[in-house]
């Protein structure tokens, strides 16, 4: 598969080291030089400095053979735009972003985004240790 | 009697005293390249194995031919290449030619290339099939190794069929 | 890096190797199957022998580093993999030749695979207008596979796990993406070529068909000149080279083929991609063509006033066509060797020799300078001079165009400046070394710039009877020029235990 992962910071880094290491081209993008650096100078995927809403940026990370677009950059309202450009405009078939607000969900679902919220994630398994078997949020 | 023995003298002494056809002088390959100042234009004789195919161009043709240093090509007429029954590469020891033509350095006719354009040629010797025999020693360690690996190649394959499993 | 991390290495990088000489050892099969079609026997024999050895150790050295396969590699560590590689492929690739009875000791054996490998062309194979095609194969489909890349080819077969991907391929001198991830990028080239090759061969057996040979030999030629131009290596199945086939078509295709397969493999996906503008914008095709330009007319100037070749037509069969196989570092020769020496006159010889030491494109089969370093090194000339001039204008950035418009930093000048003064000291030590060997300035540079530039035009140094340190030096040379130094060094450093970090980066 074709990935692109628009932030580089911890997770995004992780992601690539992983995704690269089963085979998929990965390309990351990030504003920031010292963020791509987290990957290291042997990394099997590609860089690009730039911001993930840029169009010139995406195309430069190869968004028009992209399968994947993944949004995990630390601001929610850029990975929101992120994901509409690559989901409306190049039609990626699947774009993955986080929100940390999960409010946002109807927003996201609206346009066919699927979205990670780590606020919810973590206070579901905090809930879960203390509380077993308990409802969830 | 001794008139008639006397006329044939006669006749016989200026044959005789007639210069004998200046014969080529023979150059080997490195003589041709390396000496070719004092070789171009002029005409040699030049003897070796025809090597590889004839290369036919019309009603002439190209045989290159070796002589165990270098191979040169010949431009040779059809006619004269027929004579060729076998050509030199593996296994084959093809037929030796002697050739007598102009030599040239780097031939205008033929886009610079270095040649010998053939007036005569002639087989001095047919080759032969010459197969290598086959080693026994060799064929024996063909056997045990390509055994071996297979082998090898099996156990591998069934150690690690659950690629994903350690 | 601790004693531990380094043994701890050896594991993946055992499994990277054997992985290498598995790859060899299959592909040992191809000149196998020709020998047993054309009834070799003592030639298959050698080839089983050998390629039953090859796999035998690699699937030994692949089962070792099994476990730890997955680790990633640092990258020193990955661009000494890239180096041994080509080292361990040398010994194990010149045991078929040393069986075969056509070299006269293990060195020469190495000597031809090294320069096979690295798309060079220098032989000492003995008897070779008598040579089995099981032979003539492997030393073709060597340079065929030396062109595109041990790592490459071997990065091919893996699916996934190659933590350490990137730096070994990097460590080909191969820095060009075509695709985010090392390995697609490795397939993605060996389909190219693939490609390539099927039409590449046709073609060529026609034109050898129409040089006036028939049946399997033109078919079995066709193939091997092909691979030969295509890898811009040089070898020929016959002693005297493109010169055996009289033929002025044959050698135009050759021409066609080895130019392209000269061009950087980036290009060829652009173009294939339907960019084919690119053709005419690469700061490398624009390079070629002004050094080519430069070099023929020195070339054409030395040989007329020499008065070497009697009209237009030899001046282009030989000085032009030498010229161009030496240019794009191919090799592939319509003369004798020592008519380089005897006849072509110091103007045109130092035009040649300069033409082999800036070679070809970057990630491509060719050797030499490349032309993206003399661009930039051009560009770079041209601004200093600029500034010079006009100390009180504004420093403009400087801009050049390589797939895409990039910005020339200081650290790419920089990076071009040293790798070209890398080559041109080993150009130096190759010349001196060749001098010691008791020839005279002129030849010990050519054959010098040839081995450097991996190009294979020789003018006569090359022979068994050569001094076995000269052969020695020759090796090193060559190795280490197809590897731009880099991975070669890497694993010099390794081996000392000395571990460099500051030339972690390259630009180009």
């Amino acid at each position: 598969m074709y990935i692109i992962i628009a932030g580089c910071g911890r997770v995004g880094s992780a992601l690539a080291a992983r995704l690269s290491m089963e085979g998929h081209n990965v390309a990351v993008i990030d504003p920031s030089d010292e963020n791509l650096e987290r990957l290291g100078s042997g990394c099997n995927c590609a860089a690009v400095t730039g911001l993930p809403i840029d169009e010139d940026v995406l195309r430069q990370a190869g968004i028009e053979q992209a399968d994947a677009v993944i949004a995990v950059t630390p601001d929610d309202n850029t990975n929101l735009m992120a994901a509409q450009i690559a989901r409306q405009l190049y039609r990626v078939p699947q774009v993955i972003t986080r929100a940390y607000d999960s409010r946002r969900k109807q927003v996201f679902d609206s346009f066919g985004i699927d979205f990670v919220c780590p606020t919810d994630l973590v206070a579901d398994s905090v809930f879960a240790k203390l509380i077993p078997g308990g409802k969830k949020a | 009697m001794q008139s008639k023995i006397l006329v044939i003298l006669l006749l016989v002494l200026p044959l005789a005293c007639l210069p004998a056809r200046a014969a080529a002088a023979e150059v080997g390959s490195a003589d041709l390249i390396e000496d070719a100042a004092r070789w171009d234009g002029k005409t040699v004789s030049f003897e070796g194995e025809a090597i590889g195919e004839i290369l036919p161009r019309g009603d002439h043709a190209w045989i290159n031919v070796s002589d165990g240093e270098n191979a040169i090509g010949c431009w040779v007429r059809a006619d004269q290449a027929e004579k060729i029954s076998l050509y030199g590469r593996y296994g084959v020891r093809g037929d030796t030619v002697r050739l007598e033509g102009v030599y040239h350095r780097a031939c205008a006719d033929h886009g610079g290339d270095l040649d010998l354009h053939a007036d005569t040629l002639r087989v001095v010797s047919r080759g032969a099939e010459e197969p290598v025999p086959l080693s026994r020693p060799l064929a024996a360690a063909a056997g045990v190794l390509s055994g071996g690996a297979i082998l090898l190649a099996v156990l591998a394959i069934r150690r690690y069929r659950c690629y994903n499993c350690e | 890096m601790r004693k531990n991390e380094l043994t701890g290495a050896l594991y993946p990088v055992s499994y990277y190797l054997g992985l290498v000489a598995m790859t060899l050892g299959a592909l040992q099969l191809i000149p196998a199957l020709t020998s047993l079609v054309y009834r070799e026997w003592n030639i298959l024999m050698v080839f089983l022998c050998t390629a039953s050895i090859a796999l035998i150790l690699g699937l030994s050295m692949m089962m070792l580093g099994f476990s730890r396969r997955r680790e990633k590699l640092s990258f020193g560590v990955g661009l000494s993999v890239s180096a041994g590689a080509w080292g361990l492929g040398m010994l194990l690739c010149a045991i078929p030749y040393r069986l075969c009875g056509n070299y006269l000791s293990y060195l020469d054996s190495c000597f031809d695979v090294m320069s096979g490998l690295t798309t060079t062309g220098l032989t000492l194979v003995q008897n070779m207008d008598h040579l089995s095609n099981g032979v003539n194969m492997w030393r073709h489909l060597l340079t065929f596979l030396g062109g595109q890349g041990m790592i490459v080819l071997a990065l091919t077969f893996l699916a996934k796990d190659a933590g350490g991907a990137y730096t070994m391929y990097v460590g080909e001198a191969k820095d060009e993406k075509l695709m985010p991830n090392a390995v697609s990028t490795s397939k993605r080239i060996w389909s190219i070529s693939m490609f390539y090759l099927l039409i590449g061969s046709v073609v060529m057996s026609l034109a050898a068909f129409a040089a006036g040979m028939r049946g399997g030999r033109a078919i079995l030629h066709g193939i091997w000149i092909y691979m030969s131009a295509w890898s811009t290596g040089g070898f020929g199945p016959m002693s005297q080279n493109v010169l055996y086939y009289h033929s002025a078509l044959f050698e135009l295709v050759t021409v066609v083929f080895f130019v392209i397969g000269s061009f950087n493999f980036a290009l060829h996906h652009a173009v294939l991609s339907g960019n084919r503008k690119e053709l005419v914008r690469n700061i490398e095709t624009v390079t070629f063509t002004v050094t080519l330009t430069l070099t023929a007319s020195l070339t054409a100037l030395g040989l007329m006033r020499a008065h070497v070749y009697p009209n237009v037509m030899a001046l282009f069969r030989k000085g032009f066509y030498q010229l161009i196989s030496g240019h794009t570092t191919t090799g592939f020769m319509s003369i004798y060797a020592k008519q380089f020496y005897y006849e072509w006159g110091d103007i045109a010889l130092f035009a040649i020799t300069l033409a082999m030491l800036f070679g070809g494109s970057a990630c491509s089969t060719a050797g030499g300078f490349k032309g993206i370093r003399t661009g930039i090194i051009f560009k770079t000339f041209q601004a200093e001079i600029r500034q010079m001039l006009q100390p009180d204008s504004r420093r403009r950035e400087q801009r050049i165009h390589h797939i895409r418009d990039i910005i020339l930093t200081d650290k790419a000048v920089r990076s071009a400046f040293v790798i070209v003064t890398a080559y041109i000291i080993t150009f130096s030590i190759g010349t001196l070394a060749g001098m010691l060997a008791g020839y005279p300035l002129a030849m010990a540079a050519f054959e010098s710039a040839s081995a450097t530039g991996n190009v294979g035009l020789s003018i006569g140094i090359t022979a068994a009877s050569m001094p076995a340190f000269l052969k020695v030096t020759y090796i090193i040379i060559m190795w280490l020029a197809r590897l731009e130094f880099m991975s070669v060094l890497a694993l010099i450093a390794y081996g000392l235990r000395k571990v460099k970090r500051s030339c972690s980066q390259k630009y180009w």
